[in-house]
Order: C-alpha cells, then sequence, then structure tokens
C-alpha cells in the first residue's frame, strides 16, 4: 500500500471472546506491519489483574518495546490504566480485591482514558496498539473481527492531550474527594452512619477468621 | 472504661519500633490504663496496597482487627481511592509524578491514608481513652508520634467514601475531557516527551513488566 494512505495516527484497544485471541490479534498486527497496510508503532497484551494493577503479557518485540513503547503512548497508558487515576476513571472498583465500592455507573463523559481504563477489565487480555493505518480501518477492523475482537479507537492525539492533563485530573479527583469526605463527615446524621458502617463491615473478607490465632489480647 | 473512642495512628522514627508499640498498648490495655479495641502493624507496598504484619485484637468472637473500624479503615486506605485521597502515590507508584502536598484540607482518611507510608510500618489501633497522655507518654518513648482521630468521625467519613469516591471519578472525567479540548498542541506534546522521559528512566531504573 502507497504510504500516503496511511492518513490517521490511532490508538486502538481490542478485547476478544476468547483471550488466547489478543495474542494472535497481536502477531496479525505485525503481520500488516510488514505488509505496510499499517504502520505499527507499538502493540502490547495487556491484563488487568484482580488487584487493579495491568499486566503486559507480550508485546512487539522486546527490543522494539524497550527502544519506544516501554516510554512510549503505550508504556505511558500502560502505567495510567493501572495507577490509582485509571482504576478510578475505569469504573467496575466492586470487582477488584479489596476494593469496598463499586463504582459501575453509567456516566456519559466522554474521556478516552475513561473508555480505555474501561476496557482493559479485570482478568481479561486485551490489545493495545499504537499506528499509522489508513481512515478508512478497514484492515485492522477486519483483522480483529475475523477474531471476534471489539475495537475501541482514539487518535493519538486525544490520548496524548488525556495523558497530558492526567496529572491534573488525579489533583482535582483527589481535591473532590477530600472536600466531599469533609462535607460529608459534618452533615452525616449518626443513624445513616451507623447504618453505613455496618453494611460495610459485612463486606469485608476478613470478617470472622482468616486470621491466625493467638493474635488476641 | 469511660472516655473518647478513638483511631490512633503512630508513625515511629525507627521502623521496629511499630512492633514495640502494638505490645505497649496491649500491656496499657492489661493494666486497664486504655481499653484497645483493635490495634495492627501494617506497611504500604510499593504498589500501594497495604499489608498487615502484625495485630492484636478485643474479641476473639467478634472477630479479628480487620473485622471492624480498623479493618474497614485499611481496606479504604489500601483501595484505589485511598492511593489518590492519600496524595503520596501518584501515576506508577509515585515515580511518574507526585501529586502529594498540595492542599491542606481536613479530610480524616486522607490524613490516616498519607500517614501509612511505602515501607515504613505504622500502628494503627481504636481505643477508648481516658485521656491521651497514657498513650502519647507510652509512644514517645518509643519516637513514635500519635495521629488521633474521633471514631465517630472516621465512621462518618467512611460511610461517605464511597459517595465521595463517585464524585472524585466524575471529576476527573471531567477534567480529562475538559482538558483535552483546550490544551494546546505544543503544551501537550512537550508534556508527553516528558512523562515518557521518566516512565524510560523508571524502566531503566527497575525493569519490570508491570506498571503502577
Amino acid at each position: 500500500m502507497n504510504e500516503s494512505l496511511l492518513t490517521e495516527y490511532n490508538v486502538v484497544a481490542v478485547s476478544f471472546e476468547k483471550d488466547d485471541m489478543a495474542y494472535a490479534g497481536l502477531a496479525r498486527l505485525k503481520q500488516l506491519d510488514a505488509d505496510a497496510l499499517i504502520e505499527l508503532r507499538s502493540a502490547a497484551v495487556v491484563e488487568r489483574e484482580p488487584d487493579g494493577h495491568v499486566t503486559v503479557k507480550d508485546t512487539t518485540g522486546k527490543e522494539e518495546w524497550e527502544a519506544t513503547a516501554g516510554g512510549g503512548i503505550i508504556g505511558l497508558l500502560v502505567g495510567i490504566l493501572g495507577g490509582p487515576l485509571g482504576v478510578l476513571i475505569g469504573g467496575a472498583t466492586g470487582v477488584l480485591v479489596g476494593s469496598l465500592f463499586d463504582l459501575e455507573d453509567e456516566d456519559d463523559t466522554e474521556s478516552v482514558l475513561s473508555a480505555f481504563a474501561a476496557k482493559v477489565r479485570p482478568r481479561h487480555n486485551v490489545l493495545l496498539a499504537e499506528m499509522r493505518e489508513p481512515s478508512d480501518h478497514e484492515v485492522v477492523d477486519g483483522v480483529m473481527a475475523s477474531r471476534s475482537g471489539s475495537v475501541l479507537r482514539s487518535h493519538v492525539a486525544d490520548v496524548e492531550a488525556e495523558i497530558a492533563a492526567t496529572e491534573k485530573a488525579q489533583r482535582e479527583a483527589r481535591k473532590k474527594a477530600r472536600k466531599e469526605l469533609r462535607h460529608e463527615r459534618e452533615a452525616k446524621q449518626k443513624a445513616d452512619v451507623e447504618a453505613k458502617v455496618a453494611e460495610l463491615k459485612a463486606k469485608l473478607p476478613n470478617h470472622r477468621g482468616n486470621v491466625p490465632a493467638g493474635t488476641t489480647s | 472504661m469511660d472516655g473518647l473512642e478513638s483511631v490512633l495512628v503512630v508513625n515511629f522514627g525507627q521502623d521496629a519500633d511499630a512492633y514495640e508499640g502494638l505490645t505497649d498498648l496491649k500491656q496499657l490495655d492489661a493494666q486497664q490504663q486504655i481499653d484497645l479495641r483493635a490495634a495492627v502493624v501494617v506497611v504500604r507496598g510499593e504498589d500501594g496496597k497495604i499489608l498487615v504484619k502484625d495485630e492484636v485484637a478485643d474479641n476473639p468472637i467478634e472477630g479479628t482487627a480487620t473485622g471492624g473500624i480498623v479493618g474497614l479503615l485499611l481496606g479504604v486506605i489500601g483501595g484505589p481511592f485511598g492511593i489518590l485521597i492519600g496524595g503520596s502515590i501518584g501515576l506508577l507508584g509515585g515515580v511518574l509524578y507526585d501529586v502529594d502536598q498540595e492542599e491542606h484540607t481536613e479530610s480524616v482518611l486522607s490524613h490516616v491514608s498519607r500517614s501509612v507510608r511505602v515501607g515504613h510500618p505504622a500502628l494503627l489501633a481504636e481505643a477508648i481513652e481516658e485521656s491521651p497522655e497514657v498513650v502519647d507518654t507510652a509512644m514517645a518513648g518509643l519516637g513514635g508520634t500519635v495521629g488521633r482521630y474521633p471514631a465517630a468521625e472516621v465512621e462518618a467519613e467512611i460511610s461517605a467514601a464511597e459517595k465521595a469516591q463517585r464524585a472524585a471519578k466524575k471529576k476527573a472525567r471531567k477534567e480529562l475531557r475538559e482538558q483535552r479540548g483546550a490544551k494546546q498542541k505544543a503544551e501537550v506534546h512537550a508534556r508527553v516527551e516528558e512523562l515518557k522521559a521518566r516512565l524510560r528512566h523508571q524502566n531503566a531504573a527497575a525493569p519490570a513488566s508491570t506498571a503502577a
């Protein structure tokens, strides 16, 4: 393909019905790159751990990854999505180990990072890639669709713009949370507090047992 | 015992003294100088999670130290929300950027979360005290500094944490979206390059496939 047709710089996240397909998807992207149908910048198969962290399971190639992706957009994405902010904006904290709260609700904000964070679900493989591709997206979409992959796509510029804003967003979120806590602390009725605390206590994983004997006073 | 029910957070100059501190609290309880409900020695891992290193509980049938308010506290401050409000850990375990020491808020949970630092054991306890002096003196003897919060306030914030987390999520998403539209391209590029450089530096310092 004429390189001039590769007009879009995109980041994609692909989830698959069968997790193993993520590796096949990565292999196909490499092939498309070799055939000059796309220009693959970096790619990785990642998985969110039950505790929220994101682990890299496979990459475009060790050398390329270390040279570019480890410090590239995909590397940054992996770090953000697996950090506190990524977990927060992704929602579904209730499925994470040790998380007392579930945040899975419909929120219509159009944050690109939120969408990517939500796409990387616990215990499932997701293929993340940064590439140059034709604007009709057909090559990549076709390859992924044939493996029952569902593609989330964003312009690199939008992803970068949000990445550049993460520090501020995290700070603002923290401010908001602290303000909310303080306000609620002053406003809440004792009975409400007691009911809520009892409810949360019942959710504690270690309640009644699970801890070695002989630790009591 | 009549007195105020408090949550105590004690930081020590020497890490090993946290365990001594736990023993001392137990002793004060045995001498009925305080009524100790639960106490734990905890440490925050590099990933932000809280590990319980040692514990003591008031009632073996009711549950363990991690079943009551101390347990709830650990659940909150060791989760993503606690890490967020504690502020000491930025993205990528604090290496990419540190968002600490920004503004002063009076959130009890923020204070507690921040007091449990990476790699340094802290002593967390729930106790009824007639006066703060008994514990303060004992801990001072071990080089410990005591943070003391009314149990009712801690409970009130814990009961509000879910709502606060939701509000924080909304705020973060909104901020991201707005900044995406507002930022200048050159500014974005410079910032992203800076973050990439930090990430490369971090990877070089500690090669690992796991981030955060």
